[in-house]
């Protein structure tokens, strides 16, 4: 199986599927609540995937100042095989562009398109949860009508897929935070961008094919010592002093895409990012649906997840950037944005302030142009550090 | 007391020209109004001319052309007050509570309770068009804020200096549909001034059973807003209070609906008198009984103006449909100037010219008056009044003006382009407001020159 | 470290009653600007722009809250028809009243008020300023007062006498010169500056209380009630000793009282609760002591000013000499801005 790139073998994973009669959903957003597309029998294949040229394709329709991610997506549905081989799309209301992005592609593609309304004020008030429980029995039923598979009688025998796909990608999750874990040591075990290439995969492929990868992956790395699941979930201690050497560091910010994963080479080469804040990354797995009644749990679980800056307030990021950078010793932060990213754009001098770390802000699109001046960028920035 | 003065023949006039019309005011007639009625206490006097404005910074004035009626005098001298109004509320210990990224519910209700102070930080966005000035703005990138954004960054701007407005009793920020960019303003208000109730707003519906409960996700967060608010007035919110607010938000509403038509239909107010009134359905310049007044003066003006045959602009100007508020008020006076008028506008907040029901509970016809909100909803959904207006008024173009790095514009705005030509096979002309300047920049000047061109040669 | 506040912003927080970062700070800073940008005064008085500019340099330079457009007090008298002479390296210099006499004067006083002389330098002046900088800082042009105005439109000796043997005249020609004063002002408004009221001729080394109360105060207030109808906050500034007159400066309806030779803690107990108190540091000081002494005086003057209840700009007593060592100058702002400092933003407590 390929990493994050989705390379030809994988995307033939893909068609496989389909052609057994799978329907693949995409969807952009960690915010779509993947047990329940998976639970209607849909696959859902997350789509992260953006460049130059669909960015550039993508403004036929939108602006120059919308978001390069929502441009390059807008793009992806006439070049790419992957977003012309969906079923069905979720999407949620999260940014304004996301949110608007939904009534651009309802006019230029022909599958079905579903658009949950997610509040974005992220206090748990009793009728903002009821009202997301119910957008998502909505979307549980809007996907078993696209599957066929109908089961709507509100009670067991409709929780059942439900509580089958939360443990699937409940296991997924937790595979993902032991092998995160090795991440966090001192010295770091395992690369950021190796995590967000597993994210990568865990959220494209169904996740009995990635669970038992995920388990031959942390053998791997642990030597085969210890088996991943059942073991002990706690992390090696960190051992002393943190090496000069190497800075840790941990990255923030908006979306990063398959194509992104330069930027996480560079860094790598001479640093650790031992922590991450985006949803293509740690903020995925990072916590788990808990056990209870199955729609409400999930609903829960996906209000309450560390949330994307777009949510007010958004305190509840800051606090995990915090803890983070505690326990996984960070001395920098690496910024990420995307050119029009309001939501993480905007948030930076009050990171900055917050943090009380130096901070190294990249504000792009997916143009190549400037990697030399990002080398040097990144480079200054280490050099600073150490 | 009867004052003797009669409103010269209508037409648009210079800054200077106001300042001679000025000098005929009596003294008693500047006397006679005051803001926070019944109070007459002498700052609370606001009948002065542009000069008075333009002295104290809002150089704009002087490059705009006004309406000549003593109305439309009174219309400035109360909107460009409002700043002081809002210290002036403080001094006299009424609570001044901050409503955010409202599109005018939170308005209705937080002016239903007695002695309270609805505004809007939002509308600090014209500051540095009316002063010409990049103060406000260069503060909000100093707090994160730059050009990526749009010119509501000012609000954060007029947060942080604590100069504009008084840091208020309480700050309500709604937020959810609505635009990133004053989200992110509310956001870093949150972080730094203020604690603020956060308030849900959701799209537009997409069915009647997702409206039914949008309804109740509302009427919870509202009710949440008559806690914070009975908490700091003392005073319990009751149904009857409630419902008075929603018959004065509506007595405005009524007499703007009547105003746009006499404006858009008759050509006897200029556009841009009527891009400030329309604006006051919203926050009502932070005194709605006094605005009250102001509306409905003007509505006796246009009346009579309408009875008369007299107008502002020619009949036979161009018809032009206007989309998203202009930001640089200077563009509403050049397009009257080179000869073309308005007749349908959709300035994203038409949802607040529309009446509340006043059968319904209160709380559930608030929040269904939100419901219809241009913001939250589809493009499409947006433009359904304004087509209608513009076919009626056979507009014969439209201007759709955007804001550079603003989330909506970047991706509506070629939706809305390609949307109206397709419907009304009339050319668009779509183009970013510059930043605040003291004229228009020479390629939008150009542009707009050449799209009126084109329109007259459809003729 | 760049301030929070705009002088705008500071003065527009000060003339509505609310407390700002600091205190405004207002040296007179008139035609030293010239001499501070190596400006002929010559130029500077008859080039609209070339004063702006020395003005918005000079402002620059010494970090002051306001910008000052002034000559000298003539103004209205000269645009009436007095003659005035231009030195190159002084401030111009009446040479000859438009009238002898003050019965020469009478007949003619209802005539149609033209405005000529300098006028449209002060607004060339004016404009320039207004449009560089009026969004940051407020932009005041100074006034000659009416009963100032008068005096310098008749020989001064039948002036005074008429003050004395034939007050009705006087009035006559009071009343012209308010005619004068007040459309001087019109076009000073429209141009985009907040007048300044100064009356120096009108000050307690001229006139007795009762002099002032007859023959200045009701031309003061008239104008300042011409300003009021468009809603600006008066300055009224009256140089010399006016200890014999501080309880009728409230009678004028000046917002802003500026005040020369008199104790600052007399006048703040005296009509600080009406009016905003702006002074008064010795101008002779500032010209002729050192940076230290004037340092460490004006912490004290602007200490025992900010206490004002309804406001306190601090300033020197009148215009800051031409020839003030630049030092000594720097050295009056580095110690207003030392002492200046309120709390700010107030935290307010729950009511």
């Amino acid at each position: 199986m390929s990493v994050a790139i989705l390379t030809p073998e994988g995307f033939k994973e893909l068609r496989v599927l389909k052609e057994k009669g799978r329907r693949l959903v995409g969807y952009f957003c960690v915010y779509v609540p993947v047990e329940i597309i998976y639970a209607s029998g849909a696959l859902p294949v997350r789509l992260a995937r953006a460049d130059e040229d669909s960015a550039r394709c993508g403004e036929g329709w939108l602006r120059a100042d919308a978001c390069p991610f929502c441009k390059a997506s807008v793009g992806r549905f006439t070049s790419d095989p992957l977003y012309q081989m969906l079923d069905g799309l979720v999407m949620v209301n999260t940014c304004d562009m996301m949110r608007r992005l939904a009534e651009v592609l309802a006019e230029r593609i022909a599958i079905p398109l579903f658009q949950l309304y997610l509040p974005r004020t992220a206090e748990q008030r009793a009728n903002r949860i009821v009202e997301w429980t119910e957008q998502l029995r909505c979307l549980y039923r809007w996907a078993q009508g696209l599957t066929g598979v109908k089961v709507d009688d509100g009670g067991a025998t409709e929780q059942l897929p439900l509580l089958n796909a939360i443990a699937d990608y409940n296991r997924v999750r937790g595979l993902l935070q032991q092998l995160d874990r090795l991440r966090a040591m001192v010295p770091a075990r395992l690369k950021a961008s190796e995590i967000f290439d597993l994210v990568a995969q865990c959220t494209r492929y169904p996740p009995e094919m990635v669970g038992a990868w995920l388990k031959q992956e942390y053998a791997r790395r642990t030597g085969g010592l210890r088996s991943a699941e059942g073991a002990e979930a706690t992390a090696p201690e960190p051992a002393g002093l943190v090496s000069d050497s190497r800075p840790r560091l941990m990255l923030a910010g908006s979306i990063l895409v398959e194509e992104d994963r330069l930027l996480l080479e560079l860094i790598e080469e001479q640093a650790d990012v031992v922590a991450d804040a985006v949803c293509t990354g740690m903020r995925w797995f990072t916590e788990m649906v808990a056990d209870g009644e199955p729609l409400t749990e999930i609903a829960r679980f996906y209000f309450n997840r560390t949330p994307c800056a777009f949510r007010r307030p958004n305190t509840v990021l800051y606090d995990y950037l915090r803890r983070l950078i505690q326990e996984r010793q960070v001395k920098g932060v690496v910024y990420k944005t995307l050119f029009y990213c309001d939501p993480w754009r905007f948030e930076i001098k009050r990171m900055r302030q917050e943090l009380g770390l130096p901070v190294l802000e990249i504000d792009g699109d997916y143009c190549q142009e400037n990697r030399a001046q990002l080398r040097t960028r990144v480079e200054a920035f280490l050099e600073m550090l150490r | 007391m009867v004052i003797d003065y009669q409103d010269p023949p209508a037409r648009r006039v210079t800054f200077d020209e106001w300042d001679d019309l000025f000098a005929r005011i009596p003294d008693e007639l500047i006397e006679q109004f005051h803001y926070f009625p019944p109070n007459q206490e002498p700052w609370s006097k606001y009948l002065f001319p542009p000069q008075t404005f333009a002295i104290y910074g809002a150089r704009h004035l002087r490059r705009l052309k006004f309406d000549n009626s003593l109305a439309a005098l009174r219309l400035w001298g109360f909107v460009q007050n409002e700043g002081e109004r809002l210290f002036r509320a403080r001094q006299i210990r009424r609570k001044v509570v901050a409503v955010m990224g409202d599109l005018g519910p939170l308005a209705v209700i937080v002016n239903s309770f007695p002695g309270c102070v609805a505004f809007y930080p939002d509308c600090w966005w014209w500051t540095p068009f009316a002063m010409e000035s990049k103060v406000l703005l260069n503060k909000a990138e100093e707090l994160g804020m730059g050009e990526a954004s749009c010119f509501s960054r000012a609000a954060l701007g007029a947060f942080a200096k604590h100069s504009y407005f008084p840091d208020p009793d309480l700050v309500i920020a709604a937020t959810g549909a609505s635009c990133d960019d004053y989200s992110a303003v509310e956001s870093l208000v949150a972080g730094r001034y203020s604690d603020v109730l956060w308030v849900e707003t959701p799209r537009r519906p997409v069915n009647e059973d997702e409206a039914d409960r949008f309804e109740q996700l509302l009427v919870a967060e509202y009710q949440q807003v008559l806690k914070a608010l009975a908490d700091l007035t003392g005073t319990e919110m009751t149904e009857a209070l409630l419902s008075d607010g929603i018959r004065r938000a509506n007595r405005i509403r009524q007499a703007t609906e009547q105003l746009k038509t006499l404006a858009y239909q008759d050509g006897v107010l200029p556009a841009l008198e009527m891009m400030v009134v329309e604006f006051g359905c919203l926050h009502y310049y932070s005194d709605l009984t006094e605005w009250t007044g102001v509306v409905e003066h003007l509505l006796q003006t246009a009346q009579k103006r309408k009875e008369r045959g007299e107008r502002v602009v020619p009949e036979d100007a161009l018809r032009l449909g206007w989309i998203t508020p202009p930001a640089d008020p200077l563009l509403l006076t050049y397009v009257e100037d080179r000869g073309a008028r308005l007749v349908s506008t959709e300035y994203v907040i038409n949802q607040a010219l529309v009446l509340i029901e006043e059968t319904l509970p209160p709380l559930r016809a608030i929040a269904r008056s939100l419901l219809a909100a241009s913001l939250i909803g589809s493009s499409r959904s947006r433009l359904a009044g304004f087509l209608r207006e513009a076919v009626e008024r056979e507009a014969e173009g439209v201007v759709v003006s955007g804001l550079l790095g603003g989330s909506h514009c970047a991706m509506e705005s070629r939706l809305i382009a390609d949307y109206i030509k397709s419907r009304l096979s009339i050319p668009v002309l779509e183009f970013d407001v510059a930043p605040p300047n003291k004229a228009i920049d020479r390629q939008t000047r150009t542009r707009i020159d050449a799209f009126l061109e084109l329109l007259r040669s459809r003729r | 470290m760049s301030e929070l506040l705009t002088p705008r912003e500071r003065f527009g927080l000060l003339v509505i009653d609310e407390v700002q970062d600091r205190v405004p700070i207002f040296p007179l800073l008139t035609s030293h600007a010239a001499v501070v940008t190596g400006v002929r005064l010559r130029d500077y008085y008859t080039n609209g722009e070339v004063l702006a500019r020395c003005q918005l340099q000079a402002r620059e330079f010494y970090q002051t809250d306001f910008i000052s457009i002034f000559s000298e007090v003539g103004i209205v008298a000269e645009a009436l028809g007095s003659e005035f002479v231009y030195p190159e390296d002084d401030l111009p210099v009446l040479s000859s009243p438009r009238w002898t006499e003050l019965e020469r004067a009478v007949p003619e006083c209802g005539a149609e008020i033209k405005l000529g002389g300098r006028v449209k330098v002060y607004l060339d002046a004016i404009n320039y300023a207004w449009e560089a900088c009026a969004d940051i800082v407020p932009v005041l042009a100074y006034v000659p007062a009416p009963f100032t105005t008068a005096q310098q439109l008749v020989e001064p000796e039948s002036f005074l006498l008429g003050l004395l043997e034939k007050p009705e005249m006087v009035k006559v020609l009071l009343d012209y010169s308010t005619r004068a004063v007040q459309e001087f002002c019109r076009l000073l408004i429209r141009a985009g500056a907040l007048p300044i009221i100064v009356d120096p001729l009108a000050s307690g080394s001229v006139l007795s209380p009762e002099q002032y109360r007859e023959f200045a105060l009701p031309g003061e207030r008239e104008i300042i009630k011409f300003l009021h109808r468009y809603d600006l906050d008066v300055v009224l500034h009256i140089c010399g000793d006016t200890s014999g007159i501080v309880t009728l400066l409230p009678e004028t309806g000046a917002d802003l009282v500026s005040v020369d030779l008199v104790d600052l803690g007399m006048v703040i107990k005296t009509i600080g609760q009406e009016v905003r108190v702006i002074g008064n540091f010795h101008t002779s000081d500032l010209w002729l002591s050192n940076p230290e002494d004037i340092y460490e005086r004006v912490v004290a003057m602007v200490k025992q000013g900010k206490n004002c209840p309804r406001g306190y700009v601090a300033a020197t007593g009148c215009e800051v000499p031409l020839a003030t060592p630049v030092a000594n100058l720097r050295a009056f702002v580095a110690g207003a801005r030392e002492a200046s400092g309120y709390q700010f933003p107030i935290l307010r407590q729950r009511e």
